[in-house]
């Protein structure tokens, strides 16, 4: 459904649900926010890897289980599980997830951003989220190489990335406007977010 | 890719865009890195954000490093969703003074100086710079006693990054790379 869309409305629509994400502090408005973006990054035609993000996920919670706030609620030998900390941790967890969800959802290869400014906002964008894409061939052992390796090879995509981009549009059928059923629906995706912030 | 057209008909223009951007998304992925790890004192930071402006810091102008560290301040506000309170302020402050601070320390002492040294003194500038605006806009006088405390934290925290940042320019070919495609575009 998103493919029907236009990049530059994809984007707007993005960055105009980016505030109201971030000031949400309900931690279930957030999760039922990372399970919309889910949906509307895999209508954008992107492939999630949902073991990755869930391991993800338990880690940081893990993590944060490490640095006890808050009324204990139960404990598993040294380890205090705390309310506070499962919170936070579960609250910084589904931020990290929502974010590269709305940014898989919003940047799309075939942007077209005005001027200096907007050319480099878009190559940041398509940048920020090839990393988070090709994050899984960065190993802990090899960290330097590894590292060196990924962001060599996306800086050669970036250099040439004029002719792949003909062939991805080709390829998917995205479309280069936006129809009145689409916008409506990015619309009220965008206004349901802002109002969420009532709750 | 269109955007990239955009700005086709000027490949130095496209070229230098392409090296900013793809620095400041590392810069972003450092900033979601360090909002994943959990803080031992509140406004503490790691500083991963600014491994790629210590390595291009030998090589870039000052102002191309300049408008790095911006994209790294917005990259970092957006993440930690700061970007719309005074703590966004105090960090852009202190990621210009840090800067600044690397910038003349390099100019000044030219390869004589270690990356762990520029990082070093730039998070002491930085949180320097983000102290006494705290001391004098938000927590008051009392807050001093955090200073002491802070910086030493941050200079550590400085260290590390400083060390991060030299073991990759020893090794990275995608830094030659960017160090070469830079080199030819200040020829040009």
């Amino acid at each position: 459904m998103l493919r029907h869309l236009g990049a530059g409305t994809l984007l707007i629509a993005g960055l105009l649900v980016l505030p109201a994400y971030l000031l949400q502090q309900n931690l279930v408005v957030r999760a039922l926010q990372v399970v919309l973006f889910a949906v509307t990054a895999v209508l954008a035609g992107k492939r999630l890897q949902w073991t990755y993000f869930l391991s993800v996920s338990a880690a940081i919670v893990l993590f944060h289980l490490f640095a006890p706030n808050g009324r204990v609620l139960a404990e598993l030998g040294p380890l205090h599980i705390t309310a506070g900390a499962l919170r936070t941790g579960a609250f910084k967890a589904l931020t990290i997830v929502g974010l590269v969800f709305i940014s898989l959802s919003a940047v799309r290869a075939d942007l077209v951003l005005p001027g200096r400014l907007g050319a480099l906002a878009g190559r940041l964008l398509w940048c920020f989220e090839q990393i988070m894409e090709r994050r899984g061939a960065v190993t802990l052992r090899d960290a330097a190489r590894s590292v060196d390796e990924l962001l060599l090879s996306l800086y050669d995509d970036l250099r040439t990335l004029s002719d792949a981009a003909d062939s991805v549009q080709r390829r998917s059928g995205i479309a280069a406007g936006s129809d009145r059923a689409g916008f409506a629906v990015v619309a009220s995706i965008v206004g349901a977010q802002w109002l969420s912030l009532l709750l | 890719m269109l955007w990239m057209r955009s700005d086709g008909h000027h490949p130095d223009r496209s070229a230098l865009l392409n090296m900013l951007a793809i620095l400041a998304a590392v810069s972003m992925f450092g900033s979601t890195l360090e909002y994943l790890i959990p803080k031992p004192v509140p406004f503490f930071r790691v500083g991963l954000a600014n491994v790629p402006i210590l390595l291009v810091l030998p090589f870039f102008r000052t102002r191309h490093t300049l408008a790095l560290v911006g994209l790294k301040a917005l990259a970092q506000g957006l993440i930690n969703g700061t970007l719309a309170s005074y703590v966004f302020a105090f960090s852009l402050a202190g990621s210009f003074a840090s800067a600044l601070v690397m910038v003349a320390l390099r100019r000044a002492l030219g390869e004589r100086i270690s990356l762990v040294a520029l990082s070093t003194a730039g998070a002491v500038a930085s949180n320097v710079v983000q102290v006494t605006l705290s001391v004098l806009l938000v927590f008051g006088a009392r807050s001093w006693l955090i200073a002491p405390p802070f910086v030493t934290i941050g200079a550590l925290a400085g260290v590390a990054v400083g060390l991060i940042a030299e073991h990759f320019a020893a090794r990275s070919r995608w830094l030659a790379r960017i160090r070469c495609d830079y080199a030819r575009l200040a020829g040009a």
